[in-house]
C-alpha cells in the first residue's frame, strides 16, 4: 500500500489579513491552511479511496500558533504529525530542517505539497527538502497519474508547454490547485483524530546557525515627495502637468523633498497645498 | 308482533356458516400479518415523536383532507367518483360490523325502525358506491387521466369491488323475492332488483333461493379476497392516510427538528446524528416518513403538478415514493433506486405536496436525501464550489470576511462592534 506524506503549512487565511494602520499590526487574521497544500491532501484522499494507501500528514508551527487541526480532521488521514518549534514564525528557514529531520524517519513513498506559500510566495521549502532527503523533485505539478504501476506527472512550462515526467518513487512531488477539485466534506464526517495525532517538541541542532535575523513586520513605506508650488504664471493644465511629474525632467528630485514617514506636518501641509489648488482650479 | 329484523344467515347451512367462518378468521389473520408486517418496517426508521400539539393541529387537515376530501373535488369527476366510492364503502363497511355485532354477539341493533333505516341508508350507499367504480371504470377505459396508472391491478381492485356491491344486491334482492317481507321497500334497490327478478324467467333460473347460498358465498369470499389484500396493496391508503395525516409532526418542510435531547448534545454529537446528516439508507428516515409513504395512492397528481417532471427531468415524485416504499424490507442505499439526478432536479416549489390529497411530503424526503448525498459528496459542482466558499470564508461568492463591512465606507452608518458590546455586557 502506497504511503503518502502531504507537507501542510498552517498560514493566515491571505485573502482576508489585511495591515491595521491604526494599530500598525496586522489585522484580520485567522487560521487557516495553505490552499495548495489541501489540494494536494485532496489528491491523496482521493488516490486512497480510489486505490489504497496510507496518507500521513505533517506540519510545522510555533507553539503560539493557533493551528486548528480539528479542520483537518474531515479528510481520510491516517497520521498526523505536528511539529512544534518555537519562534517558528520569524525563523522560517528552519521548517526544510524540521520536516526532513521527521521525514527520515518514515519510509514515505510520495512526498505531496503545494508549490508555494499562499502568504510568502516563496516556494522554497520543497526545493530544499528534496535536496536534504536526497529526492527526485518536480514542482508546479498539475497532474499526476498512476497507469500500470507507472507514475506521471504533468507540469506546465511557460504559457503553452505542458512537460510530462515518468518518476520513480520515492519522490516529492510540489503541487498547484488543479491536481485535485476540493471537496465539501461536512463537518458531520468529522473523525477525531486523537489517537493519531502526534505532537512532536522539535529542538534545532546545536550547531545551526541562523545567518538571518528577522527583525520586524510593517507596512510599505510610502515615498511623499515634496514639490514646490508651480509658478502662477502657468496654466491650470500646466501646473497639474508640473505635479504629476510630466515635466521634462524639471521636477525637483532631491532627497529633501522626500518623506518616508507619515507625521502630522506632512498631513497637514499636503491639506493646505491640496486645498490651495483646489482652490484655484 | 314479531319485530322487524335481519335475517342474517337466512338459507345458509351451519356447514356454510362454518366454512365462512373458517374463511373470515383466515382473512383477518392475513389482514393483520399484512399490516404488521407494514408496521415493523415503519418502526426501523428514525424515531421522531409527535407531540399532542402536532395532533390538534392536525385535526382540521384530517377534517379537510379525510372527510370533506377536499383535494381530490378540485378534480370534479374523480371528486365524485372517490366521495362515493368511499362514502359508500364505509357507510356498507358500517353496515356490516353492525351485522357482526348484532348477529354473532346477539346484541339488538338491527332491530325495528332503526333496522329499517338502516336498511334504506346501506341501500343508497351501496348504489352510489357503485356509480361512483362505474365513474372510475368509465375513466380509466377512456384514460381520460394521463396521470393515473394502467396496470391490471388497478383496474382489477376496481372490478372486485364492483362485483362485490352487486353481489350484494344480488343476495338482498334474493332474500327479499324469496321470503316476501314486508318492509321489503326500504330496500329500495334491492326491492327492485327482486322484482325484476320475479317478472324475468331467465333471472329467476339464475337468482333463486337454490343458487342462494352460491351468490352469498362468492360475495362472502370477493370480499374476503378485498380484505385481505388490502395491507399488500395501494388499497391501504385507506387506513394509512388517514394515520399519518392526523399524526405527521407539524414543522416547515425540509426544517431539521431536532429531538429535545438531540439539542443538549455536544456539537460534535448532534453533527453525527443522522438528523443532521441526512438520509443516504433507508432506516435513516423518519418513522412517520416510512408510514407517509404507504398512504401513497399512486394517483399521480404530484407527477402531473411537478414541473421538473412536466419538463422531462429525471425527477418523478410518484415514483421517488414508491420506490422508497418497495425497498423498505432492508437498509437499502438510497443511492441503489434513486439517482442523485433526481433529487437534484427538484426546484422544491412543493407543487407536489400542495397537490397530493393524503399529504405526503415528498418535498421533506427530497430535502432529507439530498442531505444524504452532500455527505457522500454527490453533489453540483457549482452547489459544491458555493459550501466551500461559505466554508472558507462566510458567504457564497468567496469574499474575504474582512471586507463584509466595507460597503460602509464613505456613509455616516454608526456601526456597533458586536465583540465590544459582548465586553461591555
Amino acid at each position: 500500500m502506497l504511503n503518502i506524506c502531504v507537507l501542510i503549512k498552517p498560514i493566515l487565511d491571505p485573502s482576508s489579513i489585511k495591515w491595521g494602520y491604526e494599530a500598525e499590526q496586522l489585522g484580520y487574521k485567522k487560521e487557516a491552511f495553505n490552499p495548495s497544500d489541501l489540494h494536494a491532501l485532496q489528491w491523496a484522499c482521493d488516490f486512497k479511496t480510489e486505490h489504497g494507501a496510507k496518507v500521513t500528514v505533517l506540519l510545522a508551527a510555533d507553539p503560539a500558533q493557533k493551528v486548528n487541526i480539528s479542520k483537518l480532521c474531515k479528510w481520510k488521514i491516517d497520521h498526523l504529525i505536528l511539529l512544534e518549534q518555537t519562534s517558528l514564525v520569524e525563523r522560517r528557514e528552519v521548517v526544510p530542517l524540521l520536516l526532513a529531520e521527521e521525514l527520515k524517519q518514515h519510509a514515505f513513498d510520495l512526498i505531496l505539497s503545494g508549490a508555494q506559500g499562499e502568504d510568502l510566495h516563496e516556494g522554497v521549502t520543497p526545493v530544499k527538502l528534496a535536496e536534504l532527503l536526497g529526492l527526485p523533485l518536480l514542482t508546479h505539478v498539475h497532474q499526476i497519474n498512476y497507469t500500470d504501476g507507472q507514475w506521471f506527472a504533468q507540469r506546465k512550462e511557460g504559457r503553452a508547454l505542458v512537460e510530462t515526467y515518468q518518476f520513480g518513487l520515492p519522490a516529492l512531488l510540489a503541487v498547484l490547485p488543479p491536481v485535485a477539485r476540493l471537496r465539501y466534506i461536512p463537518a458531520q464526517q468529522s473523525a477525531t483524530l486523537e489517537e493519531d495525532l502526534e505532537r512532536k517538541k522539535t529542538r534545532l541542532p546545536k550547531d545551526f546557525h541562523l545567518q538571518l535575523t528577522f527583525l520586524k513586520q510593517t507596512e510599505p513605506q510610502p515615498n511623499i515627495r515634496l514639490f514646490a508650488i508651480p509658478d502662477a504664471a502657468l496654466s491650470a493644465e500646466e501646473r497639474l502637468v508640473q505635479i504629476m511629474g510630466f515635466s521634462g525632467g524639471s521636477v525637483d528630485r532631491s532627497q529633501k523633498r522626500i518623506r518616508q514617514e507619515v507625521s502630522e506636518g506632512t498631513i497637514s501641509l499636503a491639506r493646505k497645498m491640496i486645498t490651495k489648488w483646489l482652490k484655484e482650479g | 308482533m314479531e319485530v322487524v329484523h335481519r335475517d342474517t344467515m337466512w338459507n345458509i347451512s351451519t356447514t356454510t356458516a362454518i366454512i365462512f367462518y373458517l374463511l373470515a378468521t383466515l382473512t383477518v389473520v392475513i389482514f393483520l400479518y399484512g399490516g404488521y408486517r407494514r408496521v415493523r418496517l415503519w418502526t426501523r426508521g428514525r424515531k421522531e415523536s409527535v407531540g399532542w400539539q402536532d395532533i390538534k393541529q392536525n385535526m382540521n387537515s384530517v377534517w379537510q383532507m379525510v372527510f370533506q376530501q377536499k383535494k381530490i373535488k378540485e378534480d370534479r369527476a374523480y371528486g365524485l367518483m372517490h366521495r362515493f366510492t368511499s362514502y359508500g364503502f364505509v357507510i356498507l363497511f358500517i353496515g356490516t360490523v353492525l351485522v357482526f355485532f348484532d348477529y354473532d354477539f346477539n346484541l339488538p341493533i338491527l332491530r325495528g325502525t332503526f333496522y329499517l333505516i338502516y336498511e334504506f341508508v346501506l341501500d343508497i350507499f351501496g348504489i352510489l358506491f357503485i356509480i361512483g367504480l362505474c365513474i372510475a371504470l368509465i375513466i380509466r377505459a377512456r384514460k381520460q387521466r394521463a396521470r393515473l396508472k394502467h396496470s391490471v391491478a388497478d383496474s382489477s381492485f376496481l372490478w372486485l369491488l364492483l362485483l362485490i356491491g352487486i353481489g350484494g344486491y344480488i343476495i338482498e334482492a334474493i332474500r327479499l323475492n324469496e321470503t316476501q317481507v314486508a318492509h321489503a321497500v326500504w330496500s329500495p334497490i334491492g326491492y327492485a332488483l327482486a322484482e325484476l327478478f320475479n317478472a324475468n324467467p331467465l333471472l329467476a333460473l339464475l337468482f333463486n333461493q337454490d343458487t342462494y347460498v352460491f351468490w352469498w358465498m362468492s360475495h362472502a369470499v370477493l370480499a374476503f379476497a378485498l380484505i385481505a389484500l388490502i395491507p399488500y396493496t395501494k388499497l391501504f391508503h385507506f387506513l394509512t392516510a388517514p394515520i399519518h395525516i392526523l399524526f405527521k409532526p407539524v414543522r416547515r418542510t425540509g426544517e431539521l427538528s431536532l429531538a429535545d435531547d438531540l439539542s443538549q448534545l455536544p456539537l460534535e454529537n448532534i453533527y453525527t446524528s443522522n438528523q443532521i446528516t441526512g438520509v443516504s439508507k433507508i432506516y435513516d428516515f423518519s418513522r412517520w416518513q416510512l408510514l407517509s409513504t404507504d398512504a401513497c395512492t399512486e394517483c399521480g397528481r404530484c407527477d402531473s403538478h411537478c414541473p421538473a417532471y412536466l419538463s422531462e427531468k429525471p425527477l418523478s415524485p410518484r415514483a421517488l415514493i414508491l420506490n422508497i416504499r418497495e425497498h423498505m424490507q432492508e437498509n437499502y442505499e438510497i443511492a441503489q433506486f434513486i439517482a442523485a439526478e433526481e433529487l437534484q432536479s427538484c426546484t422544491t416549489c412543493a407543487a407536489c405536496v400542495r397537490a397530493c390529497p393524503v399529504s405526503i411530503n415528498h418535498v421533506d424526503l427530497i430535502l432529507s436525501m439530498r442531505r444524504g448525498l452532500i455527505r457522500k459528496q454527490v453533489l453540483e459542482t457549482e452547489a459544491e464550489n458555493t459550501l466551500l466558499r461559505i466554508e472558507a470564508q462566510g458567504n457564497i461568492w468567496g469574499k474575504p470576511w474582512s471586507a463584509r463591512a466595507d460597503w460602509l465606507r464613505g456613509s455616516n452608518l454608526q456601526v456597533k462592534d458586536l465583540s465590544k458590546v459582548e465586553e461591555e455586557i
